[in-house]
């Protein structure tokens, strides 16, 4: 046309929705819909295939990583309540949690086993541990999963006399423990009292037997000598005898154990406040080697933590944080830049490790007006941890990038609006992939669609492009598999 | 030259398959040899297809062939199927390496040629629309069950293996879960839209070969022995036994059809006798009702026997063994006041098969049925009930007891067993883990190959 000047558009960079149409840029869309980006354009976005070629799970709720030994797989739950272990696409183990009311699932991966936490949403819209149900442990062959950690003995060892050998005289106090097949110590308990004789070994008879499969050992435990014993069995400190070890669950005799009093240097009484049974939670993550279990289903605000390196070692006493009270359960949990952040939907509050008990642990306030759903922190590539220089965190306020402290401004602040317009009693939903090889992450939105993100030009309000991904089924979670497959959870 | 492929050990490798060769120094002097091949099956393959063929006639060299899992050093036949000149059709572990044996049958001049061809079968996910055929079991237990195209003429779409073999089985449109006879041990099996198991049912007190029924509407299965007095029992979607009736009558239930009505009360059953009309037995009451106003020619039974969602019936007679008159599909009202008869193609009946029928994937104005009018091969076709229009029709390669059904002389091909019930999947299984692949312009529902939602973009520019 005559005297008409053409506007070129060579730079398409995404979504816009923040005020008025008007407002919007002319290199930005103000719908952008199932396209995704390149290099000075735009195309249809990548389409989907079925993942599995055997064994397929329908009507699936969410999928986390589960780190095996031998790679990366898939832990998968249904709308039925069942956890199935996806080693491959051609090769998976169905079934190995089946809880009913289980709605959502939390895992941490462990020395080639997963620690599973089962949550569901209560009628007041809170997320928390579900009644009566428990921290599972799988070891990932198929198996059923079974509850993490277990009872301890009962009844009562017998200690007499055995042959010569190396001993102080002395009322000792002995006592057993457990050992599991995944490390796991029970309690001391089984206790007796004997007084032993200078030179003279002890041998132990009526070694408690576990009625658990999975204990796999049991240990002779003892207290050095008791000058003025007051009759607590359990209120001394008692260390693992050296080389008191049963190495079966059948045995009930151990002969001859000859120790002197400086020879116990391992402490067992940490174990006699453990949990027995570690109550199902909803935050699961890991931080300076203790796993760490958030609200569970009578304590929404306190989260748990084990002893360094041994994940079902929970003492209830010791390892316990409290997150000031507000009525609000903690959301989220995770470790970043060696501190334990410790979320709620509007408040973060961060922990370092004193290297004492955690019990000593002091808190401090991050921001009282941000925090994050249960699901709403990005992981990078498949390794299911954070990015070292940031986490991407969804809530209320948008997507933002946390280093720390939550920064201004939010990288949604070109789509505004959008954000705004998500059911926010929903936000249990959201979940965050990032792919950082592409410069792509993923966030499952409330309504079972997908917010793409292109950083590719930057990880910055300005620079990222934003565009709407729609499906034919509802998408419920995704996550990242072979370092940059997207794995997508759909229910019809 | 004799062959050097004559024994196991010295077996041709066919290679990767699908594969095809030919041989021709089958002859030399006067004397046929006995050969042998092996073969490697791919990952997810769960049947071949298999066929060494001579091009020759009785009584010509026409060689038997046999399957044998390995070790070449001690080999094992599977089953005791054995095809001459022609197809068969047998079930296979993935990863694993068989043998076949092309065992002569006798010296001619020469010289003589083989041909040999075997096809892999996969494991597939049936969708919507695709039609099921399991295996009856006679020919050994462990026939994977045919994933057949409603829409394309020998279009074998794989196998789903494991499922139970037997004559009787239907599926629940809600949510295609499935009732299946198993033939060898004398249990139904209860699958789910994924054709995993969900239970095994004992088949009942009577003579094996139960009678299924799934009920659309209320959603329930029902087994009925088929012996005296006649067992019925109620299970639910998940397998959990409801109601058990002692005794539906004083008839015998054949391996013929049966139907239960919309509200629960009245079962539809073929009496084991010619000259008799469907039987109804009042199961609240616990009494004999009228039998329907339709009573066959001699020699023709219901076979099977489907309950509409209108109420009505649509029940296929076959007169298997009697070979008079085609099958024909009888449309009619809960007392058998007629609505519209449908005759089929006559039918060519190896092993005394018979028609069969089968619910539409996702409505009752139409029927499915299957018969054989072409040796070698079976064919289904949607009707239109009202009209007998015919809205699909489509042919499948079929085999029995592992054989091929057709001549001789043909390569290998995919087929489905030919004595059996089969099923419509209807709404298809709904997978729920799907994976984004770079620049793939597709979407997968979980059930289909979909488009992608269409891909839109507004700029700024205001007009």
């Amino acid at each position: 046309m005559r005297d008409h000047a053409p506007i070129t558009l060579d730079d398409f960079n995404g979504l816009w929705a923040r005020g008025d149409d008007d407002t919007c840029p002319l290199d930005h869309f103000l719908e952008a819909t199932n396209i995704q980006y390149f290099d000075g354009g735009f195309r249809t976005r990548d389409g989907t295939d079925l993942y599995q070629t055997a064994g397929f799970i329908s009507d699936v709720r969410r999928i986390h990583p589960y780190k095996m030994m031998t790679g990366l797989t898939l832990l998968v739950l249904d709308g039925s309540g069942n956890i199935h272990h996806v080693v491959s696409p051609t090769t998976t183990h169905s079934s190995i949690l089946s809880i009913a009311t289980m709605t959502d699932f939390n895992v941490v991966s462990w020395a080639g086993r997963a620690y599973i936490t089962p949550f569901y949403t209560d009628a007041n819209g809170i997320e928390k541990g579900i009644q009566n149900e428990f921290l599972y442990v799988y070891q990932g062959a198929g198996v059923a999963a079974r509850k993490a950690a277990g009872n301890p003995p009962t009844g009562t060892v017998t200690v007499a006399n055995g042959a010569a050998g190396n001993m102080d005289a002395g009322l000792h106090l002995f006592g057993v423990v457990f050992e599991s097949d995944t490390g796991w110590l029970s309690q001391p308990a089984a206790f007796a009292s004997f007084t032993t004789t200078d030179a003279v070994t002890v041998s132990f008879s009526t070694v408690p037997v576990s009625l658990q499969a999975h204990v796999v050992k049991r240990h002779i435990v003892a207290t050095k000598a008791i000058l003025n014993y007051n009759g607590d069995l359990d209120g001394y400190q008692y260390f693992f005898i050296p080389g008191a070890t049963i190495n079966d669950n059948v045995t009930t005799t151990l002969n001859n154990v000859g120790f002197f009093d400086i020879d116990l240097l391992e402490d067992a009484s940490h174990l006699l406040d453990n949990f027995a049974e570690i109550p199902a939670g909803v935050g699961l993550t890991v931080y300076h080697g203790r796993l760490c279990l958030t609200t569970t289903y009578s304590d929404i605000s306190v989260a748990y933590l084990s002893e360094p390196g041994e994940p079902e070692a929970i003492n209830q006493v010791d390892g316990v944080l409290i997150v000031p009270l507000d009525g609000n359960p903690i959301t989220n949990c995770t470790e970043f830049r060696d501190v334990l952040y410790l979320f709620k939907l509007v408040r973060c509050v961060g922990y370092h490790d004193n290297q004492d008990v955690p019990a000593t642990w002091q808190s401090f306030v991050v921001d009282e007006t941000q925090g994050c759903p249960v699901h709403g922190i990005g992981s990078v590539l498949d390794s299911g941890a954070v990015n070292q220089d940031y986490l991407i965190i969804a809530n209320y306020t948008g997507i933002r990038l946390f280093d720390g402290a939550f920064q201004d401004p939010e990288l949604t602040y070109k789509i505004l609006d959008f954000w705004d317009a998500l059911d926010r009693t929903q936000y249990r939903k959201l979940e965050i992939i990032n792919n950082t090889v592409a410069m792509h992450f993923y966030v499952i939105l409330t309504d079972g669609t997908i917010l793409f993100c292109d950083y590719s030009q930057g990880m910055s309000h300005e620079s990222v492009k934003w565009a709407h991904w729609t499906y034919e089924v509802t998408i419920t979670t995704a996550e990242i598999i072979a370092i940059d497959t997207i794995v997508l959870g759909a229910r019809i | 030259m004799p062959p050097t492929n004559t024994s196991f050990l010295t077996a041709v490798d066919l290679g990767a398959l699908p594969s095809s060769v030919t041989q021709t120094d089958i002859n030399d002097a006067g004397v046929n040899y006995t050969v042998y091949y092996k073969f490697t099956t791919p990952a997810n393959c769960v049947t071949v297809a298999l066929c060494g063929y001579s091009s020759k006639v009785a009584p010509g060299y026409r060689p038997t062939a046999t399957l044998w899992i390995g070790p070449a050093a001690a080999p094992t036949q599977i089953f005791a199927v054995a095809a001459q000149n022609k197809p068969m059709q047998m079930p296979v572990l993935p990863a694993t390496e068989y043998f076949i044996k092309f065992e002569k049958n006798v010296d001619t001049a020469g010289p003589e040629t083989l041909n040999v061809n075997v096809l892999p079968g996969y494991t597939v996910g049936p969708n919507s629309g695709n039609i099921l055929v399991n295996d009856d079991g006679l020919g050994g237990d462990g026939f994977a069950m045919s994933v057949l195209s409603p829409s394309v003429n020998y279009s074998h779409l794989g196998f789903v293996a494991g499922i139970a073999e037997g004559e009787t089985g239907q599926l629940l449109r809600d949510n295609s879960s499935s009732l299946i006879e198993n033939y060898h041990d004398d249990t139904v099996r209860l699958y789910n839209s994924s054709f995993a198991e969900i239970a095994s049912i004992s088949a009942g007190p009577g003579v094996n070969r139960p009678r299924i029924c799934a009920q659309q509407v209320l959603k329930k299965f029902y087994i009925a022995d088929l012996g005296l007095p006649i067992q019925l029992r109620k299970y639910s979607v998940t397998g959990v036994l409801e109601q058990t009736w002692a005794s539906i009558g004083n008839f015998m239930l054949g391996e013929f059809g049966l139907g239960i009505s919309n509200d629960g009360t009245i079962a539809y059953y073929q009496h084991n006798a010619y000259l008799t009309a469907i039987k109804r037995y009042d199961l609240v009451n616990l009494i004999q009702l009228a039998d329907i106003s339709f009573t066959p020619a001699n020699g023709f039974m219901a076979i099977d026997i489907l309950v509409l969602s209108n109420g009505n019936l649509a029940a296929i007679y076959d007169d298997a063994g009697f070979e008079v008159g085609p099958p024909f599909i009888r449309y009619m009202q809960p007392d058998g006041t007629l609505i519209n008869t449908i005759t089929l193609s006559s039918g060519v009946y190896p092993n005394h098969t018979v028609a069969r029928l089968a619910y539409a994937k996702d409505n009752d104005t139409h029927v499915w049925a299957m018969n054989h009018p072409v040796a070698g091969q079976m064919q289904h076709t949607l009707y239109n009930l009202t009209t007998g229009a015919v809205e699909a029709q489509v042919n499948h390669y079929s085999y029995s007891d592992g054989i091929f059904t057709g001549s001789e002389n043909t390569a290998a091909v995919l087929g489905a067993s030919v004595s059996c019930p089969f099923m419509v999947m209807a709404t298809g299984p709904q997978y729920g883990i799907l994976k984004i692949v770079p620049n793939k312009r597709t979407d997968h529902n979980g059930s289909l190959t979909v488009n992608i939602p269409d891909p839109t973009f507004k700029t700024g520019l205001l007009p």
